[in-house]
């Protein structure tokens, strides 16, 4: 099995990236209801 | 899909501006000139006021003109009236918009409204504050207006100088185009209801239902919906599900003024959410994506910020590796974090390495100026040592010599003694013969045939002794020069000589095997076999060997001819074995061997013949071969 080599900065990039994404659509997810409702009013 | 959330948001917030500023424009009505005009004006018994120079009559024209243009501007007002005090709650000014028309209303249609609600409330209240009606139908005459024309009364004191109350301001709008109910109607899977503050209908989708409570009907929103706790909080806003109706109802507390509000209840069901949740995952998509090429910008950004001053302490730590640390590099990198104290713990390494290569070099160069001088000593020594080595080598040569020499010589005397011995029987018979010849004489014995047997007996004898001498010469000719020679005749030459002292110690001698020929110096290998056999004589004599015996066998084994000399004195011990052929080592008597014997042996056969001289020891006694190349 090949080891994909990646700079150390490409790691964190991509760590922080998936991190960020993930937490961007748990948030957006969790607002999901929050958000329908104050389309109401 | 038309934002109908938002949509219905604005109207609330246009709601509530629309109440703040028609709060700012009933506080500037009852500060305007043409109201103060109007106050001093009254108090004039002539209706005149003399600080203006005008009469009352033209400050309420003014006054009139004024409403007009704010009813103009302002599209939700309906009526705007100043109402006195003094004149038992009489309109002073009252303009009114009917169909969209401007009327300034005549003297004699002026009412009074000192009965109504708004009346007696606002005169209550302080300079400056503000009165809010309930929302209701319009009222002329204390009856209800068709069409129906739900009022918010806005109305605000106007006190004179000496603080007196003089009137009033009112302004009524019309809710229907303050809330834009029109609009409400036509949202689509959304339910609009408002309410005032008891939860009485001031607008609901059933016409019957809007202002009901005005004609006795006691229909509640509470009634409706599961809203009763949010009515007895002090919370604005309150959302929740009704699983039942698979809908969402938010509800908002609107303010009027500090104790006065209504609700607006909104209803959504669920065609409203599948469209919102398609509306939402598209936004929610494209928001998704720019977010994440934001994202992605930014973690690059701050990577590589954050990087930067790892990479630059590799990339110099690359180069340091590569290059030969052969000048100062300066790796110090200011971020004030770990990475600063890495490449500071970095600097210093360097810094050691750096002066550890430079106290190298120096030490480098000083050995080397050292081992120069130590270098041009030893040239000094070696020189020496080699002319030493030189004459060492042929100082040993010499004694080599010698020894070959010492060792012809001891063989030679060995020889003179077999010679002298030979000699001795020859010599007799001659003496005797020639002692006899006088006799032989007298007796008249010698004639011719006397002298032909004389002379014949004698010169055999002679012969025989020169023969002794030939082959004694033969064997002591220095021979240098390699030729073609028969072993037989090589081995027997010299133990010919040997061999009458042989008989006298009644030892056999044996030569046998194949004869084969050899290319060598023969001389040299003679004294080697004269040297072996004599040693063997030596230990059988010493040994006192039953029937000894010296067996000498010559056979050829793969172009090696090989000469084997053997002995039945029982063999040479172990422990000497391996040490025979060193030079000056002997086992006989002090004065009978020299120890060179052996020694010169090895010598002849391993270095002038390029052969092998092998001991070894069978059953009988000690046995050495000779390998030569034929």
């Amino acid at each position: 099995m090949k080891t994909i080599r990646l700079k150390l900065s490409s790691k964190i990039a991509l760590i922080t990236f998936i991190l960020a994404l993930l937490g961007i659509v748990i948030l957006f997810i969790i607002s999901y209801k929050q958000t329908i409702f104050s389309e109401i009013i | 899909m038309q934002n109908v959330g938002f949509e219905v948001d604005k109207t609330v917030l246009e709601f509530e501006k629309d109440i703040l500023n028609t709060k700012k424009n009933i506080l500037q009505i009852s500060n305007n000139g043409a109201v103060q005009g109007i106050l001093r004006a009254s108090n004039n018994e002539y209706l005149y006021d003399e600080e203006q120079n005008l009469h009352y009559d033209s400050w309420r024209e003014r006054l009139e003109n004024h409403f007009a243009v704010m009813m103009e501007q302002n599209p939700s007002y309906f009526q705007i009236r100043f109402i006195g005090i003094k004149n038992k709650g009489k309109e002073i000014v009252r303009v009114d918009k009917i169909n969209e028309d401007i009327t300034i209303v005549k003297s004699k249609d002026l009412q009074s409204k000192q009965n109504s609600g708004y009346f007696k409330e606002t005169i209550k209240i302080k300079e400056k504050s503000i009165y809010i009606s309930e929302i209701n139908l319009n009222r002329e005459h204390n009856t209800i207006v068709f069409p129906y024309l739900p009022t918010l009364r806005v109305a605000t004191p106007v006190y004179e100088k000496n603080k007196k109350i003089f009137g009033m301001v009112v302004i009524n709008i019309n809710v229907n185009i303050l809330f834009n109910f029109e609009n409400l109607d036509r949202q689509i899977n959304i339910e609009n209801y408002i309410a005032n503050k008891d939860g009485y209908y001031l607008y609901h989708k059933d016409i019957d239902k809007t202002f009901g409570f005005e004609f006795g009907k006691k229909i509640f929103l509470q009634n409706s919906f599961n809203i009763k706790n949010f009515m007895s909080t002090k919370q604005d806003l309150y959302r929740y599900y009704d699983y039942d109706l698979s809908s969402a109802i938010a509800i908002k507390k609107v303010s009027l003024s500090k104790n006065k509000f209504i609700y607006v209840l909104r209803k959504a069901d669920s065609k409203f959410f599948d469209a919102k949740s398609q509306d939402y995952f598209i936004t929610l998509g494209i928001y998704i994506i720019f977010i994440a090429i934001l994202i992605a910008i930014l973690t690059l950004v701050l990577t590589r910020y954050l990087t930067l001053p790892i990479i630059k302490l590799a990339t110099m730590a690359n180069t340091i590796s590569k290059s030969k640390n052969d000048k100062y590099v300066d790796v110090k990198i200011k971020s004030g974090d770990e990475i600063e104290e890495l490449s500071n713990a970095f600097q210093y390494m360097l810094d050691s390495l750096y002066e550890s290569k430079q106290e190298i070099e120096e030490f480098a160069e000083k050995l080397e100026e050292d081992v120069d001088v130590k270098t041009k000593e030893l040239q000094v020594l070696n020189d020496g040592l080699e002319t030493k080595v030189t004459n060492a080598v042929n100082e040993n040569r010499k004694k080599d010599e010698l020894l070959a020499h010492q060792s012809k010589l001891a063989a030679m005397g060995e020889m003179m003694g077999n010679i002298a011995h030979q000699w001795r029987q020859p010599l007799n018979a001659i003496s005797g013969n020639i002692q006899f010849l006088k006799d032989d004489y007298e007796d008249g014995l010698i004639n011719e045939e006397f002298i032909d047997n004389y002379t014949k007996e004698n010169m055999e004898f002679i012969n025989f002794m020169s023969k002794t001498i030939d082959d004694f010469r033969d064997f002591f000719v220095s021979d240098k020069v390699k030729r073609e020679f028969s072993i037989h005749t090589c081995i027997e030459k010299p133990l010919n000589i040997l061999r009458p002292q042989l008989n006298e110690k009644s030892i056999s001698l044996n030569i046998s095997g194949e004869d084969f020929i050899l290319n060598g110096l023969q001389s040299e290998l003679q004294q080697v076999i004269l040297n072996i056999v004599n040693n063997a004589r030596d230990i059988l004599v010493e040994k006192n060997t039953a029937n000894p015996i010296i067996k000498v066998t010559t056979k050829i084994e793969n172009d090696t001819g090989i000469i084997s000399i053997q002995d039945n004195a029982g063999g040479i011990p172990s422990d000497i074995l391996n040490r025979i052929f060193e030079p000056y080592f002997t086992t006989k008597e002090q004065g009978k061997g020299t120890g060179i014997g052996l020694y010169m042996s090895k010598m002849i056969i391993v270095d002038n013949m390029k052969g092998e001289l092998i001991v070894s020891n069978n059953e009988y006694g000690a046995v050495f071969d000779i390998k030569l190349k034929i």
